[in-house]
C-alpha cells in the first residue's frame, strides 16, 4: 500500500516535463555568415574577459555566463554591407531571458529585446542572434 | 532520492494554470479521468517487481534524447566501418508545403509569451512547453492550411497573442518548483483542451486531436510508423517525452514533430544497418532551425504521442485555374465583359458552382482577376453560389501591382442567403499586397444561412484607357 501510494504520489512528476535544459555554457567563437536574401556580411567574435573587465564594460557587449558562473564574455557583432561598410550592432544589459527556470537553454535578451545564445555539441558550434527582429545562425563544425 | 524529490516538488506545486484555485496535492487537482488513468495503471505497476527499481535506475543521463542534427558525422564517429547515406526522408511540407513554425523566435516572442501570460491571469514562467507546442500546432493548421478561425492573421502579433491566451487559458499546466520553476502539462489535458478549444473555434468537425500515452515504453516500431503515416499525409506529431528521455534538448520536453530521416550505412561485406531519426521543432528560443533526434526515443517509457486528424471531407478547395475554361472570350483570351456574365463552373475536383460576374475574368492563363477601373465602367462583382453551406472561406487575395490607382475604389463581401446578397465585410484595398505572387491571406465566417459568396468592388471616378484598380483572387478554401 505503501508502495502504491507512493507511486500515486510519484506519478504526475515523474511525468514532469521540461526539466534541466539550461545547460548551453557560453564559449569563445568567431564566425562570418553572409545573409544571402540581403547579402549583407555579419560577424560575431566571442571572447573570453575577466570580472574587472566585464565590470567596466557597464553592461555594454558583455555578459555573464548563468550555465557556468564566474565566467565573463565580451561579444563583438557586427553588420558589413556590399560597400564594405561596418557597423557595430551593440548588446545593452544581456541578462537571462528565463531566470526562474531550467526548463529553457539560456537565451540572453537586452534593453532593446535583441538576443544571443549559444548552443554546442560534440561535432558543432553555434550562436543564434536575433537583432531587430532579423535572426542569424552562426554555426562552426568543431571537428 | 527521486522520491524526496517528488514529495518537495510536490509541496511547492501550484494549482494548475487555468485558474482553477484549489489546494493540496496534484492528486486533488485531476480530473475523474485523470485519476482513474492513475489508478488503472498503479495496479498493473505495483504488480511489476521490477518496475520501482526501474524507477530508481534507469538513467537520465543518456543521450537518445540529444539533438543529432550533425548526422552524418555522428555516424560516422559511431559507426566508422560503414559508409552512410540517407535513404527515406519526409516532411509535412511534401504534402502541405509547409513546416510548423518555431514557436518562440521568429513567431510568438518570448514578450508576446509575457504578454498573454499577463492577459490569462496563469500561472507561469515562461508558457510551459505543452501550451508553447500547442501554439506552433494552432499556428500551422491556421497559417497554412486555412484553418483562421483559430487565428485570423498569424501575421499580426495581436492575433498571436490572442491566441496564446486561448492556449494558455485552456490547458491544464502545473507549474512545480521554487526558484527553478517547472512545468507539467498531462497528454490527455493537451488533447482535451486542442478539442475544446475546436469546439471553441466552431472546427470541430474539421479537426481533432488525439493522444496515446505509454507508461512502459517499448512502442518504437509502432510509434514510428504513426510518426511516417501522418508526416507523409502533411501532420505533424506532438511528442511528449517523459523521466527516462535522457539529458538532451529532446528530454522531458513537448516538442513538435514534422518529419523524418533514415540513413542507411554499407560496410566493406555488404552488410548493412539503418538509423531512423524524427525531426522536430523544439521550440526554444534559441534553437529556432528544425532538429533530429534519435527515433529510438519513440520506444521509451513515459511517452506520450498526440495525433491530430482534419476532416476535408466538407471543405471544398479551388483556385484561379479553376475558372480557366468559364471566365475567358471566345477566343480563350482573359476580356473584361462591361456586361454581367452567368456560367456554371466545375471544379477540378468535380463540384459545380453557379457564377455571375462583372469586370472579371481569367487573365494571362494565371490569374482571376476583377477590374473596375477604366473610363465608363466602375464596378467589377464575381458572385460564387454553391450547392451547399458555406461556413467560412479562406482565399489570397493581392493587387494586380503597385500602380493600380485605388485611390477612391472599394472592395466588399457579400453573402447569399438563398434569397438576397447581404453586405458583409469591407477589405481595405490598401491593406492588401502589391506583389500578386505573395498575396495577402483573408479569412471570412459566414452565417449558417449563407450558400454563396460576392467580392464587390467599384471606383468612384473611373477613367483612363487601361484596365486598372485590378484585384486578384486565389486558393479558396470553403468549409461547410
Amino acid at each position: 500500500m505503501m508502495r502504491k501510494s507512493s507511486i500515486v504520489l510519484l506519478l504526475p512528476v515523474l511525468l514532469c516535463s521540461c526539466v534541466n535544459h539550461k545547460t548551453n555554457a557560453m564559449f569563445e567563437f568567431d564566425s562570418t555568415q553572409v545573409d544571402e536574401e540581403t547579402t549583407l556580411t555579419f560577424h560575431l567574435v566571442v571572447t573570453s574577459i575577466s570580472k574587472t573587465d566585464f565590470d567596466n564594460a557597464n553592461g555594454l557587449n558583455v555578459l555573464e555566463d548563468v550555465v557556468e558562473k564566474n565566467n565573463y564574455y565580451f561579444i563583438t557583432f557586427t553588420k558589413i554591407d556590399s560597400g564594405s561598410n561596418i557597423e557595430k550592432l551593440d548588446f545593452y544589459n544581456l541578462q537571462d531571458m528565463y531566470p526562474n527556470t531550467k526548463s529553457q537553454p539560456v537565451t540572453y535578451i537586452d534593453d532593446n529585446e535583441n538576443e544571443i545564445g549559444p548552443d554546442s555539441n560534440q561535432f558543432s558550434c553555434t550562436f543564434f542572434i536575433q537583432y531587430n527582429g532579423k535572426i542569424i545562425i552562426f554555426k562552426e563544425k568543431t571537428k | 532520492m527521486i522520491l524526496l524529490n517528488a514529495l518537495l516538488a510536490l509541496s511547492l506545486i501550484s494549482s494548475p494554470n487555468n485558474n482553477v484555485n484549489e489546494s493540496g496535492s496534484v492528486y486533488n487537482h485531476l480530473t475523474l479521468a485523470e485519476r482513474t488513468f492513475i489508478t488503472t495503471n498503479i495496479n498493473s505497476i505495483v504488480q511489476d517487481d521490477t518496475l520501482l527499481p526501474y524507477f530508481m535506475n534507469n538513467p537520465q543521463s543518456n543521450s537518445i534524447s540529444y539533438d543529432e542534427s550533425d548526422i552524418p558525422d555522428l555516424l560516422e564517429s559511431t559507426y566508422a566501418s560503414y559508409t552512410w547515406s540517407q535513404t527515406a526522408y519526409n516532411t509535412t511540407a511534401s504534402t502541405t508545403g509547409n513546416i510548423p513554425v518555431n514557436v518562440k523566435n521568429p513567431y510568438y516572442t518570448s514578450a508576446e509569451i509575457q504578454q498573454a501570460i499577463t492577459l490569462s491571469n496563469v500561472s507561469s514562467t515562461y508558457g510551459g512547453c505543452g501550451p508553447l507546442a500547442m501554439t506552433g500546432m494552432l499556428d500551422y493548421f491556421a497559417r497554412y492550411l486555412g484553418y483562421n478561425e483559430i487565428i485570423k492573421n498569424p501575421g499580426s502579433s495581436e492575433d498571436r497573442i490572442q491566441l496564446l491566451v486561448d492556449v494558455l487559458t485552456k490547458v491544464k499546466t502545473y507549474e512545480v518548483g521554487f526558484g527553478n520553476k517547472q512545468t507539467l502539462t498531462f497528454p490527455w489535458d493537451y488533447s482535451t483542451a486542442f478539442n475544446t478549444l475546436m469546439d471553441q473555434y466552431k472546427i470541430n468537425a474539421f479537426l481533432q486531436s488525439n493522444y496515446n500515452f505509454q507508461l512502459f515504453g517499448g512502442n518504437r516500431d509502432s510509434n514510428w510508423n504513426t510518426v511516417k503515416s501522418n508526416i507523409n499525409s502533411g501532420m505533424p506529431v506532438t511528442l511528449m517525452t517523459g523521466l527516462f528521455s535522457g539529458d538532451g534538448d529532446f528530454a522531458q520536453h513537448y516538442t513538435n514533430i514534422l518529419g523524418y530521416s533514415t540513413w542507411t550505412g554499407v560496410d566493406e561485406n555488404s552488410n548493412t544497418i539503418s538509423k531512423d531519426f524524427i525531426i522536430a521543432r523544439l521550440n526554444f528560443a534559441n534553437k529556432t532551425d528544425i532538429y533530429y533526434c534519435d527515433a529510438d526515443i519513440l520506444g521509451d517509457g513515459m511517452i506520450g504521442l498526440i495525433t491530430y486528424s482534419a476532416n476535408s471531407s466538407n471543405t471544398s478547395r479551388f483556385g484561379a485555374v479553376d475558372f480557366a475554361e468559364e471566365f475567358v472570350n471566345s477566343q480563350g483570351g482573359g476580356q473584361y465583359f462591361n456586361i454581367e456574365k452567368g456560367a456554371p463552373v466545375t471544379f477540378l475536383s468535380n463540384e459545380q458552382i453557379q457564377t455571375y460576374r462583372l469586370r472579371t475574368s481569367y487573365i494571362e492563363n494565371q490569374y482571376l482577376v476583377m477590374s473596375p477601373n477604366r473610363a465608363n465602367c466602375g464596378s467589377a462583382y464575381l458572385e460564387m453560389i454553391f450547392n451547399h453551406s458555406v461556413s467560412s472561406m479562406t482565399f489570397d487575395i493581392s493587387l494586380w501591382g503597385p500602380n493600380e490607382n485605388i485611390t477612391g475604389q472599394s472592395l466588399y463581401t457579400y453573402y447569399y442567403d438563398g434569397t438576397y446578397w447581404l453586405m458583409y465585410e469591407s477589405i481595405t484595398l490598401s491593406d492588401l499586397s502589391t506583389n500578386k505572387a505573395n498575396p495577402s491571406r483573408k479569412h471570412l465566417s459566414f452565417p449558417s444561412d449563407a450558400v454563396g459568396v460576392k467580392f464587390y468592388t467599384w471606383h468612384t471616378n473611373p477613367s483612363g484607357d487601361y484596365n486598372r484598380g485590378r484585384v486578384c483572387l486565389d486558393n479558396f478554401i470553403v468549409r461547410y
